[in-house]
């Protein structure tokens, strides 16, 4: 490289010389991560012009010019405490250190422009959102052009118009069997009984049928699991303890039956984010505020402050995830690398939370809080008793909880909290858990022997006579006012933001906040920016995620990243006249589901045999010139075994149950570090992360649990003894109508009568021939 | 990389994964090939592998740096004072931050060409030395075991990201078919923190993730009614199916994901076979067993691990991972005498019969051996004779892979609590192993939610002193 250099004399301190000395072992030591030469831009940060190293990385300039000694790259360099050492692998030989050393407390100087100093990378563009990054597709509002789509017919005929300008078509209807498998698995995520396949093969009426599963209580069975998995559900706090939560559950009822009650996604999700701000007298908004509750929990952290700001930070990740389709999570640290979204945007919209705090044992009714009142009067005495008998034990709790956390949170739990600051407020809640725990605890960690006894002994007689009452874990506000979030910067005071919108959506206006008398009112702005009819994201991003549910893939494919490393949509007229659809028919998902399932390019059948040429093309089926196919999720394979011997619980909500009961899969308790192997092996998703789309996975794992796992084998011998039971004629017919819900074709009838035809009355045969339909892909797959 | 690099490498299709993937390189590649849904891996072989597998001898809990591979003469002279101003303050997990420091009771003797220290407690490692190279300064985020275990696993505290191993999976492939290419082993029936996420492909598909492997009873989940059904009956069973699926197959000619599934089946017959027969023991010869200490009552166990171990290895597993001390018993809050005393003299034999019998068979030469817990123990006391977690220096040590050994590579200050030279990140340490096995950290790429991730989170770099 030849360079040509102007030196500027900067009359500080001697610099060494830039051309033999500075340049050099810059190029030596740090351009392999951080220069234009090599493409690498570590931590956001080259080092090859003036401009790069001011402007900086993730952590913030490089040099401060104004003061040299605090800058970055000196204290990396020297390997000092608090920032990355640099080189990484390997301290800077000691004259090139001193170089740069007196380099930069000479203030740095850079010859004049160069060819060193190309423009800079996109990725040092350093807060600004530029008049083509608000161009994206999904920031624009509704195509006026794409009308209202609220019916089937008109979901065909845009579906149609694509493939005809390919010279393509739609594949002819699915027999009708294979239909009504496909959508009373996609509706309620079980398979047709035997009765309603006979029931639909005399009268195909679709919309009868399509009605009958709407209505049905399963609906929201179904429905909610996929909302689970995009809220990370799970019950329990992750981490070492994985403590269970108890009252969980009564959330994923609520998300139940708000599916099944049709409630308006805009106030579904207004609910979840500020229904305590938002309709304060419902009792529904305690449990609905779960969602805010669903993180993980570690118990035993001792850096409160660090882990409520991160209890924060995943909120807002999951909320932007979820409600925004947009992965926000980059922006925590940097601006985001591809998308206009900027460090400060996440911290505004993590600012919205700010005034959290949690609230447990809260009870769901005001009939509830009566009885829990009544029963503490008619114990005030015992418990009086027993707390003046656990005094002394407390205090010693209370120190030695306290003595593990570091002197400045010690400082916090001595003060009376309402001297606190609300951000203290917070941190202390997080922390005052701890010393909870050891009251919760006291008698496993008392000494005294007849002491410890006599405590045990009370609180357990007054445990037994305890009611359960219904309760849940839910949030509140610390208060009217609340502390903004900080950015932290290496080397700079921590900038507080305030609750703002993503810049590149701020021509949509800004949330209007109203204080409350005991909340700062900031959820309830942000759920009414949200679910504002004119944010262009919100209810788009719904309805492409349940057109991706019901059709295999999204009109965005990538439905929980709309930025520019997503797909653009493939029929974005379509997108947009569904959703106007939706937003015209008050945000309700009955509707639009139904549209979607009564279409013919639904209902089409998933095999085609003349389509090579679509199919070389198109093999994602993103033109659906194809129906949909698809394995099982995990809850489907698990309870249509139980359906298909006739043995599922079909009973509706209540507290999480053992793997082993016989109740649908989404009642069973979700331990995020204990999971049903056989769920986890067919990709349930695992309660840590935002799951949009579960990835179907083919492993022998998922095989050898079906073929020899106990599940299987029961279900198998139940089915087996059924069907010899029933002495009918047709057993094959009638294994076919438990296990798939349809009949045999010929080829699988004679496969079925050739392995029993000579031993037709033993159970044990039956059991084999029940267990590979259970096993087979026919069982599997819908298609 | 620029933007438009970064999308040419990433998968737009990783959500319609159909191909075997954890299990066998035959699989997945003809799968993959086949179906041309699987564009990002494996993709191994950005830089010269040094070696093919990896053997991660887990001490969950955390082992004492200080008593075994970092001795600190200045610990003992200042026993029973505080930590000098000098060494700066720390927020310890107990609260130790003010506690007397506590002197390590071993005695220490350098051992091989490379006159590495190492303590009393491991005299059969100390054999093996000029094959260890001990890392001293590696340090990480978590003040706690399961932040801790899952940043060791993972890269970072909190649960939900792939771990190293089915990266690993996910960078390289397997090349056995018949036995899963990630295999996790613990001792005991404790769970080990955090459970089977510490092993979980994250958000990669599931044919990534660590399969544990029983060392009692059916070897593999899901292999256990094998002797409740009678042979043939599952013969029958198994014929029944393939009919239905060649049934199911002839109507559906194009589908991949199916023929995916039909070969699964099918490996899954023969996994039944194999993979109790890679954790039979019986055929070892009575030296073999003596050389890892089946034949001893405190060494059986994990000699028995780490001979399985060698077994998989032999096998060409990809990743395996043992845990010694299960559900954090190695963490010497109270007592690290007698617990350490007890950990290390079951594992010392066994780790070093190990790596003695992977050199003897030339194993040694292309597998990365790696010892070490989620974080090492403070200098100050606990509870009067133990030690805390020590997140921000501790020692981990490499053999195998080529690697020059008998040396140490970092330091920590004069009383063990900080690392100082050559810091090491845990991501700087998982850099190092990917670079070992041949892949650049940098370039093992998995699009998740609108962000190109990697195994180390766009951080870390391989350390050049280890790797020579």
């Amino acid at each position: 490289m030849t360079i040509t250099l102007f030196m500027i004399s900067f009359g500080l301190a001697s610099p060494p010389d830039f051309t033999r000395e500075v340049f050099p072992t810059l190029r030596e030591h740090c351009f392999q991560c951080h220069s234009h030469d090599t493409g690498k831009n570590k931590g956001g940060l080259v080092v090859d012009s003036a401009s790069g190293l001011t402007s900086g990385g993730d952590g913030g300039p490089a040099i401060n010019t104004q003061k040299p000694e605090q800058s970055p790259l000196l204290h990396a360099i020297r390997r000092q405490e608090g920032v990355s050492a640099m080189p990484p692998a390997k301290a800077l030989p000691e004259t090139a250190r001193t170089i740069l050393e007196r380099w930069v407390l000479a203030g740095a100087p850079w010859p004049a422009e160069s060819k060193v100093s190309p423009t800079p990378a996109k990725t040092t563009r350093s807060g600004t959102i530029t008049p083509a990054d608000r161009s994206w597709w999904a920031f624009q509002p509704l195509a006026p052009t794409a009308g209202s789509i609220r019916d089937g017919k008109s979901i065909d005929l845009h579906i149609d118009s694509a493939l005809k300008a390919r010279g393509w078509n739609r594949n002819q209807p699915a027999e009708s069997a294979d239909w009504l498998r496909r959508v009373t698995f996609d509706l309620t995520g079980l398979p047709p009984t035997p009765t309603e396949a006979r029931a639909f093969a005399a009268n195909p009426d679709k919309a009868a049928v399509i009605d009958r599963l709407l209505a049905s209580p399963h609906f929201g069975e179904k429905w909610a699991r996929f909302w689970l998995d995009l809220v990370r559900y799970a019950e329990s706090d992750g981490y070492r303890a994985d403590e269970f939560r108890p009252t969980t559950w009564r959330y994923r009822d609520w998300v139940v039956s708000a599916w099944n009650r049709d409630m308006p996604y805009d106030r579904f999700l207004r609910l979840q984010l500020a229904g305590d701000e938002m309709e304060q007298d419902n009792p529904e908004s305690l449990i609905a505020l779960g969602y805010l509750r669903l993180g993980t929990y570690e118990y035993n952290q001792r850096d409160s402050t660090a882990q409520w700001n991160a209890i924060l930070d995943d909120i807002t990740d999951v909320t932007a995830d979820v409600a925004l389709g947009l992965g926000l999570a980059c922006a925590r640290c940097h601006d985001h690398k591809y998308d206009p979204l900027l460090q400060r945007d996440y911290h505004a919209l993590k600012s919205f939370f700010s005034g959290l705090v949690w609230r447990d044992d809260v009870p769901v009714s005001t009939a509830e809080t009566d009885r829990i009142r009544a029963w503490e009067k008619q114990t005030a005495q015992r418990r009086e008793h027993l707390a003046q008998l656990e005094a002394p034990h407390r205090r010693q709790a209370f120190q030695d909880a306290r003595a593990l956390f570091p002197p400045e949170l010690q400082k916090l739990l001595d003060t009376p909290r309402e001297k606190l600051s609300p951000s203290e407020k917070q941190v202390h809640d997080i922390a005052y858990r701890q010393v909870q725990y050891e009251y919760d605890h006291l008698e496993t960690r008392m000494k005294d022997a007849k002491a410890r006894e006599e405590i045990k002994k009370l609180r357990l007689e007054l445990k037994a006579e305890t009611p359960v009452f219904a309760t849940a874990q839910t949030v509140a506000e610390v208060g009217a006012t609340v502390d903004n979030p900080s950015i932290a910067r290496r080397g700079k005071k921590p900038e507080p933001v305030a609750p703002g919108v993503p810049t590149v959506l701020d021509s949509l206006g800004l949330p209007v906040i109203q204080v409350r008398a005991n909340s700062s009112g900031r959820r309830a702005a942000l759920a009414q920016w949200l679910t504002g009819a004119d944010n262009p994201l919100v209810s788009r991003v719904m309805v492409n995620r349940i057109w991706q549910r019901l059709f295999g893939r999204g009109l965005v494919a990538t439905t929980s990243d709309w930025g520019t490393l997503g797909e653009k949509p493939s029929h974005p007229e379509l997108l947009d006249g569904l959703t106007r659809g939706f937003l015209e028919g008050g945000w309700k998902l009955k509707p639009l589901i139904r549209a979607m399932v009564l279409s013919e390019t639904y209902g089409q059948a998933s095999l085609r045999q003349d389509a090579s040429a679509m199919r070389e093309a198109d093999s994602d089926n993103r033109y659906l010139w194809r129906g949909p196919s698809r394995r099982l999720e995990a809850e489907e394979v698990r309870d249509s075994l139980l359906a298909a011997a006739n043995t599922l619980d079909r009973s509706v909500g209540g507290p999480g149950v053992a793997d082993e009961s016989p109740r649908r899969s989404i009642y069973l308790k979700v331990r995020r570090n204990t999971r049903d192997p056989l769920l986890a092996a067919f990709d349930a998703a695992d309660g840590l992360q935002t799951t949009p789309q579960r990835l179907p996975t083919v492993t022998v794992t998922q095989t050898l649990l079906l073929r020899n796992g106990s599940l299987a084998e029961g279900q198998a011998a139940a089915l087996g003894k059924s069907i010899l039971a029933t002495g009918g004629s047709d057993r094959i017919g009638e294994l076919f109508l438990c296990a798939l819900g349809r009949l045999p074709r010929p080829e699988e009838a004679s496969a079925v009568e050739n392995a029993v035809a000579s031993q037709a009355n033993d159970t044990a045969c039956w059991t084999d021939a029940a267990h590979a339909v259970l096993e087979s892909n026919a069982f599997l797959y819908l298609e | 990389m620029s933007d438009a690099s970064a999308r040419d490498i990433l998968s737009r299709r990783e959500w319609l994964w159909t191909a075997g993937g954890g299990f066998g390189a035959l699989a997945m590649g003809a799968m993959a090939a086949q179906a041309g849904t699987n564009p990002s891996a494996p993709h191994g072989g950005h830089l010269k592998a040094r070696a093919k597998r990896v053997i991660f001898l887990f001490m969950e809990g955390g082992p004492s740096h200080l008593d075994t591979f970092d001795p600190k003469p200045l610990l003992n002279r200042l026993a029973g004072q505080k930590l000098p101003g000098s060494f700066g303050s720390v927020v310890t997990s107990m609260g130790t931050a003010d506690a007397p420091l506590l002197a390590s009771q071993r005695a220490w003797k350098q051992h091989g060409k490379g006159g590495l220290w190492v303590s009393d407690w491991l005299p059969n490692i100390a054999q093996r030395a000029d094959d260890l190279v001990v890392v001293r300064s590696v340090w990480c985020d978590a003040i706690n075991h399961s932040a801790g275990v899952c940043q060791m696993n993972t890269g970072t505290t909190m649960g939900g990201r792939p771990s190293l191993g089915s990266w690993v999976l996910y960078g390289l492939g397997s090349e056995n078919e018949n036995l899963p290419g990630f295999v996790v082993l613990t001792d005991g029936s404790a769970s080990v923190t955090n459970g089977a996420r510490n092993w979980g492909a994250g958000f990669m598909p599931a044919a990534y993730q660590g399969t544990k492997i029983e060392t009692t009873g059916p070897t593999l989940p899901g292999l256990v009614a094998k002797e409740m059904v009678a042979s043939d009956r599952q013969k029958r069973r198994g014929a029944l199916l393939g009919e239905l699926n060649r049934a199911h197959a002839a109507r559906t000619p194009a589908d991949t994901e199916l023929a995916a599934r039909i070969a699964s089946q099918e490996l899954a017959f023969r996994m039944q076979a194999a993979a109790p027969e890679a954790v039979d023991l019986t055929h070892e010869t009575p030296a073999t067993r003596a050389l890892y200490g089946i034949d001893r009552k405190e060494t059986a166990n994990f000699g028995k691990m780490c001979l399985m171990a060698r077994r998989l290895a032999e096998r060409d597993v990809r990743f395996i991972q043992l845990y010694s001390g299960a559900g954090s018993r190695w963490d010497a809050h109270a007592n690290i005498e007698k617990n350490h005393a007890l950990l290390c003299g079951g594992t010392d034999q066994p780790v070093a019969g190990l790596l003695t019998d992977l050199k003897q068979r030339g194993l040694l030469d292309d597998t990365l051996v790696i010892w070490g817990g989620e974080f090492g123990r403070t200098p100050m006391s606990e509870k009067g004779d133990g030690r805390d977690h020590n997140p921000w220096g501790f020692t981990m040590w490499m053999a195998g892979a080529g690697l020059e050994g008998g040396r140490t590579v970092g330091t920590t200050d004069e009383l063990g609590l900080r690392a100082v030279d050559e810091r090491m990140h845990v991501h700087d340490f998982h850099a190092t192993i990917l670079a070992l096995l041949g892949l650049d950290h940098t370039k093992v790429l998995w699009r998740h939610k609108g962000r190109p991730e990697r195994p180390t989170i766009n951080e870390g770099e391989p350390n050049r002193a280890i790797i020579g």
